[in-house]
This record gives C-alpha cells, sequence and structure tokens, in this order.
C-alpha cells in the first residue's frame, strides 16, 4: 500500500464514494469493451484475409506489369497512364463507434468499356490490356482494404485500452481502495474500543474514589 | 459527408500501375516522401491516399501517429513491388494482444 490513509470517519466516507464511482466506471467501461468488440468482429467478418488477397493480387500485376514493360518502352507505357483518366469520387462518412472513428467510404467510380479505356487495341498489346485489367482488380481491392483495416485497426487499439482499463480498475484500483477502507474502519473500531475502555477504566477509578471519599466521612 | 479524390504515392513503378487503373492524381517521387504526404493530407482535396510499404516504413513515428488517429483523409499503405507486407502481419499482431488469441490461426 503507497501511503496510510488517516483513520478518520471522514476519510472512510470518501472511500466509500471513491468506490461505488470506481464500480460504475468499472462497470461502463466493461459494456463499452464488450460492444466494442461485437463491432470488431462485425468488421472481421466482412474483411478476412483481404489483406493476403490484396498482397498475392499485388504481385500478380506487378508482375504483369513487368510483362507490359518489356513489350512497350516506359515512355510508352507512360504515355498510355496518363491517357486512362476516369473519374472517381469517395464519400467519407466517418462513423463514430464508442468513441473511435470509422471512415466509411462510398465510392463513386466511372466504369470504363474498352473504347474509353485511352489505350487503342492495334497500337498494344494484349499484357498491357492484362495489366490494366489487373490493377483495376486490386483498386477495388485496395478501397475495401482501406476501409475494413482502419476501422479494425482502430477498433483493435481502442479495445486494448479498453480492456487495460478494465482490468486495472477491476484488479488493482478497486481492490486497493477496499483494503483501505478496511484499514480505516479496523483502526476506528479500535479507537472506539479503546476510549471504551478507558472510560470503564476512569468510571471505575471515579467510583473507587466516591466510595474512598465515602468512606473516611464515616470514619 | 466528406467528398474527395484518390491519391497515390509512391515510386514510379508502385504509382504506374494504379494510374493504368485510372487514378490521375499519383505522385512520384524520389525522395522527400514525407514532404509529399504532409502536403497532400492538408490539401483536403483527397479522401484516400495510398503509399507505398516502402513510404510507410520510413515516416517519422510521430506523423505516423497522426495518421492512425486520423479520421479523414484515409490513407493505407499498400504491398511494394518487393511482395510481402508488414501491414498485415502488424494487425495480427494486434489482435493477438487485444483478444488474447490469434485469429489467423484457426
Amino acid at each position: 500500500m503507497a501511503d496510510q490513509p488517516n483513520p478518520t470517519r471522514m476519510e472512510l466516507l470518501k472511500l466509500k464514494d471513491r468506490i461505488a464511482l470506481a464500480r460504475k466506471g468499472h462497470k461502463l467501461l466493461k459494456q463499452k469493451r464488450d460492444a466494442l468488440i461485437l463491432e470488431f468482429f462485425k468488421i472481421l467478418k466482412k474483411s478476412k484475409d483481404i489483406r493476403s488477397e490484396l498482397n498475392a493480387k499485388m504481385k500478380g500485376a506487378y508482375a504483369s506489369l513487368a510483362v507490359a514493360k518489356a513489350y512497350h518502352s516506359s515512355f510508352e507505357l507512360e504515355a498510355l497512364s496518363l491517357a486512362s483518366a476516369r473519374n472517381m469520387d469517395v464519400d467519407v462518412q466517418v462513423k463514430n463507434v464508442m468513441g473511435v472513428k470509422i471512415p466509411n467510404l462510398t465510392v463513386s467510380m466511372e466504369k470504363r468499356e474498352y473504347p474509353n479505356k485511352g489505350y487503342s487495341i492495334s497500337g498494344t498489346t494484349a499484357m498491357l490490356e492484362a495489366t490494366i485489367e489487373e490493377y483495376e482488380g486490386v483498386l477495388d481491392m485496395a478501397l475495401s482494404l482501406a476501409e475494413s483495416e482502419i476501422a479494425m485497426k482502430r477498433l483493435i487499439t481502442e479495445i486494448e485500452k479498453t480492456k487495460r482499463r478494465v482490468n486495472s480498475l477491476e484488479f488493482i484500483m478497486i481492490p486497493r481502495l477496499q483494503d483501505e477502507m478496511k484499514v480505516i474502519a479496523f483502526k476506528l473500531d479500535e479507537l472506539e474500543r479503546d476510549s471504551f475502555v478507558s472510560l470503564k477504566v476512569i468510571k471505575r477509578k471515579l467510583e473507587k474514589d466516591k466510595a474512598e471519599k465515602a468512606k473516611g466521612a464515616e470514619a | 459527408m466528406t467528398k474527395g479524390k484518390i491519391a497515390v504515392l509512391g515510386e514510379s513503378h508502385f504509382t504506374m500501375g494504379f494510374m493504368f487503373a485510372g487514378l490521375q492524381d499519383a505522385v512520384t517521387y524520389k525522395e522527400g516522401g514525407e514532404q509529399r504526404l504532409v502536403e497532400l493530407m492538408d490539401s483536403k482535396d483527397y479522401s484516400v491516399i495510398f503509399i507505398s510499404e516502402k513510404l510507410n516504413s520510413e515516416l517519422d513515428w510521430r506523423l505516423k501517429k497522426k495518421i492512425s488517429n486520423l479520421a479523414y483523409p484515409v490513407i493505407v499503405a499498400l504491398p511494394d513491388i518487393s511482395g510481402e507486407s508488414a501491414e498485415g502481419d502488424n494487425i495480427r499482431a494486434l489482435i493477438k494482444r487485444a483478444l488474447g488469441f490469434d485469429l489467423a490461426a484457426k
């Protein structure tokens, strides 16, 4: 125990309040933790393994880009890549789950069909087309990853924090306060007994004195 | 609701593919990627910024912390040409620490 509390009734009452408050906080934090975990598993179900899938896909995309590079000069590729623009917008809505801000992405992307893809079939090879297709897939995936991964990361960090708080309240704060309360209660009882006994002693002494005085008066 | 564009930031081999997919806001850099990222973040035009895993690993920890607390824009690290991403393992380790068991193991 860090420091001995003053054994006063005031201190006892204060401690009682603090314990009540700690219990309340503990309960609330526990609920928060459960809610966060629930939300976390919801997202986890949706986004399972999306990271490793994306990794594999990007590897493939890099490979096909390399092949395309072998067929076209890099200048040509650069020029072609500049030509394949399309409109896309992302709406970000921030969802608040128990104080954790989670982005919610809504992507509005222009669908592209062949003649508007920015390259001509006669001027390029099939490798380029494959590359473009792969990267379109990668982009879609990366966007869904962006949403779920960030949400997961934030939730898990918050879960950890909350968990730590719950545990510190449950296993450190509250027991310590209870110990302190016990010590104070014990000391107060002790004081009470002490003063009770000394009162008794004084009373007995006074009676004895009185009796002796009475005897002296009689004699 | 905030509307914005998507940006890609990385070395040329990283950004080119995304340009083919239709992203035109690709910033290619050789040096000073961190500075570029801050510029992109501050410009408020972008709601999603993809950065390469390499850049992500080079970022200052303060900036990283800031990014991880930011709701907008969304910044995501994607695997580099070298392949493996540390980010996935990162999350897995976090999950393991917070929940007490490895989800990927089952």
